[in-house]
């Protein structure tokens, strides 16, 4: 499992108005099997920074070191989901799903990589849907074959970039719960940017959040509530503690 | 009446129309053959030249011009349609000399090309690509443009390469954008080979048009006419029917 070091990472956009800075030099470690949560205003760069961690934007300073048990690697297996599901909508559920599968080991069995992908819709609840087509599935269902699609080849460092902020209030708490359970089985490096604090304090071991643009940390602090967690230490007196912290701070 | 809404039976009403309509007006006026002939006239003239003549051999010439210009046609636009795509600059250098070359009409370039290239098969297989190749890389070009920028950062964070994503994202994406491209273009292209046989060939049914109408053999015209829209409807169809089948998912 990898330990993530984002050393001196800024970045600048460069448009036809000159620079824009979007993120002031940050320097974190991110721990192994750590679940970090991102908060921060719109526009503050937390997308920019989630794709500089994925390898999509060489930044402007600094770089990525990855290390796997002390070990500098080049490459890591990178899942992702986005606030949309942005699924493929030619192919079915359990093709959507096994599409990392084809790209990553191409010479696996396609009755491998079905049965893979199958079991992984199980975990997320979504047994029997598999041969459904996108558009006759809700967004809740999408954004689960999302997420079975980010974990299918057993991604090093899985990256939500506000992956639940496209659905209803009630489905988006109860889809927390699901990825807190599925991250609890399948421990990972988790990076996940989200306006949603109690989502934030639910899930992460971590919780940052950034300043306005051009953008900064302005509170880094951990989650100590025990695990394994369930959705009802929502209520516990810790839980409003951490939120009252982090809401002041955004508020800065 | 329900039993209208069902698009066979329409069609076979509008065709009974027509052609008895055709009948009455011609019975009535009593026009000489070579004027307007009737439709049972045509019917037979059909049959003389397609038994005792060569209707069928001038229709598989035309048939391949039509094939060859549209395989032609539509490779060049994919090419250049996914080049352009790629390449923002290229883009900006070409799109108004793609424009400009639209603006002019085929008709008027086709005689160049049959002087260029001789009367033979090859000058109408040119027209055919060049009237199929403008719809197509249009389309082509926009479909590419279409895919979702996530899903290339998706295609990307799982170090997909060049041809993956091709294979596995804008081929499929833009498919549904192509098929309208080839809709447009098909039928089009049967009007490009006729004009070309009109202005220079020695063979195809635009050839014999231009024959019969010579003789005032206006009942052959008439039947070569009736074809030609036969053909461009079952192209457009065929299209239609492929475009079914691949992109399935669309409904
Ligand atoms: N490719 C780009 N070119 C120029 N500016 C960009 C680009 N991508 C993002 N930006 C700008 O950078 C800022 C941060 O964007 P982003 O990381 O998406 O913010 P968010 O925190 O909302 O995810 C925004 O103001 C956005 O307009
Ligand atoms: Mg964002």
């Amino acid at each position: 499992m990898p330990q993530i070091r984002v050393v001196d990472v800024s970045h600048s956009f460069h448009t036809e108005q000159g620079d824009f800075p979007v993120l002031k030099p940050l320097d974190f470690i991110i721990e192994r099997e750590q679940f970090l949560s991102i908060l921060g205003p719109s526009g503050c760069g937390k997308t920019t920074l989630l794709k500089i961690l994925a390898g999509l934007i060489q930044p402007s300073a600094g770089g990525i070191q990855h290390e796997i048990d002390g070990e500098a690697v080049d490459d890591l297996r990178v899942g992702m989901m986005f606030q949309q599901a942005n699924l493929m909508p030619w192919r079915t559920i359990v093709e959507n799903v096994l599409l990392p599968l084809q790209l990553k080991t191409p010479r696996l069995h396609r009755s491998v990589m079905v049965a893979r992908a199958i079991s992984i819709l199980e975990t997320v609840g979504l047994c029997g849907y598999e041969n459904m087509r996108i558009n006759e599935i809700s967004g809740g269902m999408a954004q689960r074959v999302a997420l079975a699609r980010a974990m299918i080849h057993d991604p090093q460092l899985l990256l939500l970039d506000e992956p639940f902020g496209s659905l209803d209030a009630l489905t988006r708490e109860s889809m927390g719960e699901e990825l807190l359970r599925v991250w609890q089985t399948h421990k990972k490096t988790v990076v996940m940017v989200t306006h949603s604090v109690s989502e934030a304090i639910l899930l992460s071991d971590r919780v940052i959040v950034f300043s306005r643009r051009p953008s900064s940390i302005v509170l880094d602090i951990e989650i100590k509530l025990p695990r394994p967690r369930e959705a009802g230490i929502r209520y516990s007196a810790e839980f409003s503690e951490y939120s009252a912290m982090i809401h002041t701070s955004i508020a800065q | 009446m329900s039993r209208w809404r069902s698009p066979v039976a329409a069609y076979t009403a509008l065709v009974v129309i027509l052609l008895s309509s055709w009948y009455i007006f011609t019975a009535v006026g009593q026009y000489p053959d070579f004027i307007l002939p009737g439709p049972a006239l045509v019917w037979q003239r059909f049959q003389t030249a397609l038994m005792k003549g060569r209707l069928l051999f001038h229709f598989l010439v035309t048939l391949w011009e039509v094939a060859a210009g549209l395989c032609l046609g539509t490779f060049f636009a994919l090419i250049t349609g996914y080049l352009l795509s790629k390449s923002r600059r290229l883009e900006n250098f070409l799109s108004p000399v793609l424009v400009a070359s639209q603006a002019v009409p085929i008709v008027a370039v086709a005689p160049l090309l049959i002087i260029w290239f001789g009367p033979g098969l090859f000058s109408k297989i040119l027209v055919c690509s060049i009237i199929i190749y403008f719809p197509v890389l249009v389309n082509v070009v926009a479909g590419l443009k279409s895919v979702p920028t996530d899903l290339q950062n998706l295609m990307t964070s799982l170090n997909a390469n060049r041809k993956q994503k091709l294979v596995w994202l804008e081929i499929p994406a833009t498919l549904p954008y192509f098929f309208t491209g080839m809709k447009v273009g098909a039928t089009l292209s049967v009007t490009g080979a006729v004009v070309g046989e009109f202005l220079g060939a020695d063979k195809g049914l635009g050839f014999l048009i231009n024959v019969a109408r010579g003789q005032y053999d206006t009942a052959l015209v008439m039947a070569i006419i009736i074809i030609l829209v036969l053909f461009a409807l079952v192209l457009y169809y065929l299209v239609v029917l492929i475009e079914k089948i691949m992109v399935r998912w669309k409904e």
